[in-house]
This record gives C-alpha cells, structure tokens and sequence, in this order.
C-alpha cells in the first residue's frame, strides 16, 4: 500500500526552527503557569482583595498590548510573567471564596484536572496529526466577539443560566483556540515564542475559570 | 458589581468589540483567499469529546 498524495517537502531548517519554537513556548508556558500558579496560592493564603472588574479589565489588556509591543525584545519576557502574574493574583482572589463553600476545593480541583487534561490532548492531537486550523481563526474570533457581548448583558441582566451559557461556549471557544493557536505554531504561521506562551496561557487560563464557574454552578454550590 | 463599574465595563468591552471588527472582517477575508482544504471534521470530533468530557466532570462534582 502506498500513499499517492503529493509530498511536500519542508526544508529542515524550518523543521528545526518549528521546533526550536514548540520547545521555547512549553518551557515559557510551563514556568508562567508554574508562576501564576504560586501568585495565586499566596494571594489566597493572604487574603488579598479583588481589584474590582475595570481593574481586572485595563490590568488584561494593557498587559496583553505591551506583551505585543515587546515580543522582540527580553523585555518582552518580564511582560509575559506581569501578565501572568496579574492573572495569577486574580485567579486567587476568585478562588479564594470558593474554598470556604463545601465542595469548593474538589471542584477547584476538578477544574485544574479537567483543564491539564483538555490542554495536554488538544495540544497532542494539533502537534501529532500536524492538521492545519488556521481557517478556524474568522470563526473563534467571531465567537469571542459574541461572548463578550453576552458578557456585557449579563453585567445587567444577572441570569445564572446566561452565566453558564457563557461558559460552556467559552470552553469550547478556548479548547478551539488551543488547536488553533497550536497549528498555527506548527505551521509557521506564528514564529514569536512570546506570542504563541500569552496566547495559550490566555487560552487555559480562561479555560479553568470557565470550568471552575461551570462546574461550581452544577455542583449545587452556586 | 457596583453600578458604575458595570457601564464602565460595558464601554470598556462596547470600545473593544467595535475596535475588534475590522479584524474579524480580514480573518474572513484571508479565509476565503485560502485555498487549503477545510477540516472542519477534525475540529468538530475533538470539539464533541470535549463537551462528553466535562459532562463527566460535572456528573463527578455533583
């Protein structure tokens, strides 16, 4: 049996530069998870207040914008790990009362199981099968637009069931921007290992807080 | 959410969509002059077993 496809041949300095670029984003990835993930714990252990939503919301993206304008430089790593600091400090103060309600540890956990498992098997699945999702990119966007607008309502409306309508769409919009994110580094359509770590981190941060939202909704917990 | 936060908010997040448009409009655009094949198989399986899978955490956390 033999495979009549055409083969098309990549030159290996592309090969071993895809690499070089899959190897410095998991290991940017691994220590900025590791670091937010420490933020978090001593922002719980010490109480620390919540800054407040516009605090949260101007902290993001004036973060993100200068992750952007500093990709090309070692700043740009000192940026990376403000924004997943800033996300760490408020992942720990959103967290921190779950801990008091009964079961709120376990779905906590269950959120950060759920995600490592949804991440490691997305990333797995994009970096094995090498399929390209670049065509996904109009159509993720389009669905974060539309969360955000959702988002917005429901500051005024207050519905629990928009709430968790809103985050069963975010978890598969964020799972969808794992594969796609992935691809887009394996295809060589993203070359800047800076961009691609605050792009995937961005991407199971939301995921876990989704999936913390979601779960403690039907835990009965709410 | 205090009320004041909630419209700062929502022109904060109004500003970002409205600013966000013209690059949702090139992402089709640039969709469309692609002439790679679409696998929108390969996204919508993976897609399925990750709403199975948290089903099944949530069923797990109750």
């Amino acid at each position: 049996m033999y495979n009549d496809q055409p083969t098309i041949a990549r030159p290996s300095e592309s090969i071993l530069s895809t690499n070089k670029l899959v190897k410095n984003t998991y290991i940017l990835l691994s220590m900025t998870v590791i670091f937010s993930g420490i933020v978090g714990y001593f922002v719980m252990q010490a109480g620390l207040p919540y800054p407040g939503f516009v605090v949260y919301l101007v902290g993001v993206i004036g973060l993100f914008m200068m992750t952007r304008w500093l990709r090309n430089s070692a700043f740009g790593i000192l940026a990376v790990f403000a924004l997943t600091g800033f996300l760490g400090y408020i992942a720990g103060t959103a967290l921190a009362p779950l801990l008091q309600v009964q079961n709120g540890a376990d779905v906590i956990l269950h959120a950060f199981g759920g995600t490592g498992v949804i991440f490691l098997g997305l990333s797995a699945y994009a970096l094995t099968t090498r399929k390209n999702f670049n065509f996904l990119g109009g159509f993720l966007f389009a669905g974060i637009l539309i969360i955000l607008v959702a988002a917005v309502a429901n500051f005024f409306l207050e519905m629990t069931a928009l709430s968790l309508a809103i985050s069963s769409v975010a978890i598969l919009i964020f799972s969808g921007y794992i594969l796609y994110d992935t691809s887009r580094m394996v295809h060589g359509h993203e070359t800047n290992y800076i961009t691609c770590t605050v792009n995937l981190y961005i991407n199971i941060w939301m995921l876990f807080m989704h999936l913390v939202n979601l779960l403690m909704a039907l835990s009965g917990n709410d | 959410m205090e009320d004041w936060e909630k419209i700062v908010s929502a022109i904060i997040i109004g500003a970002l969509v409205i600013f966000a448009i013209p690059r949702l409009k090139q992402l089709f655009e640039q969709e469309k002059q692609d002439k790679e094949e679409k696998d929108w198989k390969g996204f919508i399986i993976p897609m399925v077993l990750i709403a199975l899978f948290v089903i099944f955490l949530v069923m797990s956390v109750r």
